[in-house]
């Protein structure tokens, strides 16, 4: 058995190619959400135009301050749950990575909360209608699943140290940026469907991803 | 006592180990070698703390080596090297018991002690080899014949390494040889009392 272990000690030696040393996590994290942003703002771009309302009506939004603090809730998320992704991802970085966007998801569903509470204020039950928005889910899925397969190739080492936690915040982080770029063309009027078709939508994301990366940790290693 | 040799090896100037890898990550096979086989007696040492079975330590410290190798590249040289190690090897051990305690839940491991084989013969503790005896048939063998066995079968020897010892040529080995196991046979064939 010993001998085995010599023998792969040997083969893997003899396999030993110069490799390059990955550049620190901020930077490839900087790099990734530059590229995201691109895509996010591009298709966000293409859905203002194909609806007729324009960009002048997405600058309009912003005058309104809870969905401000929204959108950049969500941002913030994504934002802050990619450089987790970024950190957990190396054997080496402290797990207390993953708990860096916990305070801005606390943010992002108290603005939708606090959404809902005025909604119900201004417009009492009516306010509160939970219609479906399968428009939404589609957006947030369709965007997130590209960005997702580029994050998961950048973060291939993960399965070295921490790979469920790195794939939780990495899922959280494309979820997020998702839903603030679908925020930025399609309003939804009741924040009450915004906490269950944005919200929903994203923690359905980051379960079905840390489902998928146990199963395949297992199948790896089992 | 080798816990004790492992505690040593653990204790060596981890900037040494740092250095190493780096030179590893630049392609130099020499540094590379002489890390992984200083570490390997620390995650061996790891391992036990956990397997019992001999078995699973070595697949399990293969399994830490793979991963090594397969993520070198995400070793940053201005941090210790240690902590990175162990959290690799951590996280195999981990899976590994995981694995292991998936596997204990489906299925019953059969010692081979409990085999029971339909030949009976088969079922009797198979008896020490009397190597007296092939001593004694190898040292009858004429010389050339008792070389060729000698390089090819108790040394292990390839037929060209065995070549360039005795001064033979790989032909004549070979016919040595093939004479010897021949003679071999007839003189160890009349003992055989199965």
């Amino acid at each position: 058995m010993t001998t085995n272990t010599d023998r792969l000690i040997d083969t893997l030696v003899s396999e030993a190619r110069p490799v390059r040393r990955l550049r620190p996590p901020l930077v490839r994290a900087a790099l990734w959400l530059a590229v995201s942003a691109v895509i996010i703002a591009a298709i966000a771009y293409w859905h203002a135009v194909k609806e007729e309302h324009g960009l002048r009506h997405l600058f309009g939004q912003f005058a309104d301050l809870g969905f401000t603090l929204q959108w950049l809730a969500s941002l913030l998320t994504g934002i802050t749950a990619i450089v987790a992704a970024f950190e957990l991802a190396l054997p080496d970085r402290s797990r207390a990575w993953r708990l860096l966007p916990v305070p801005a998801v606390v943010f992002w569903f108290l603005s939708i909360g606090y959404g809902c509470l005025t909604d119900w204020v201004e417009r009492g039950p009516d306010g509160f209608v939970a219609g479906h928005s399968f428009e939404c889910f589609g957006v947030i899925v369709g965007t997130s699943v590209p960005l997702g397969l580029f994050l998961a190739w950048m973060l291939r080492f993960a399965g070295a140290a921490w790979p469920v936690e790195t794939i939780t915040v990495g899922a959280l982080g494309t979820a997020a940026l998702s839903a603030a770029g679908l925020s930025l063309y399609h309003d939804l009027d009741a924040s009450l469907m915004i906490l269950i078709w944005h919200g929903g939508t994203t923690a359905l994301i980051v379960g079905v991803s840390r489902m998928i990366g146990r199963r395949m940790m297992r199948a790896g290693h089992a | 006592m080798t816990d004790e040799a492992d505690q040593r090896q653990a204790s060596d100037p981890a900037r040494e180990l740092a250095s190493l890898m780096a030179a590893a990550q630049d392609g130099d096979r020499r540094a590379y070698a002489a890390l992984l086989l200083a570490v390997t007696p620390y995650l061996r040492a790891q391992a036990r703390r956990y397997f019992r079975n001999p078995q699973d330590v070595e697949d399990v410290v293969q399994e830490i080596l793979l991963t090594v190798h397969r993520v070198r590249q995400t070793y940053d040289p201005e941090r210790p090297f240690m902590p990175w190690l162990t959290a690799i090897a951590r996280r195999r051990v981990v899976d590994r018991l995981r694995g292991k305690g998936r596997r204990d839940r489906r299925e019953i491991v059969v010692p081979p002690d409990h085999e029971t084989f339909t030949e009976v013969a088969a079922n009797n503790e198979p008896e020490a080899p009397d190597h007296s005896a092939l001593h004694a048939a190898v040292a009858a063998l004429p010389p050339g014949q008792r070389l060729a066995v000698e390089l090819l079968k108790f040394q292990d020897l390839s037929l060209k390494e065995a070549s360039e010892r005795s001064g033979m040529s790989v032909g004549s080995l070979k016919v040595a040889a093939h004479r010897a196991y021949k003679s071999l046979r007839v003189a160890l064939g009349g003992r055989d009392d199965t």
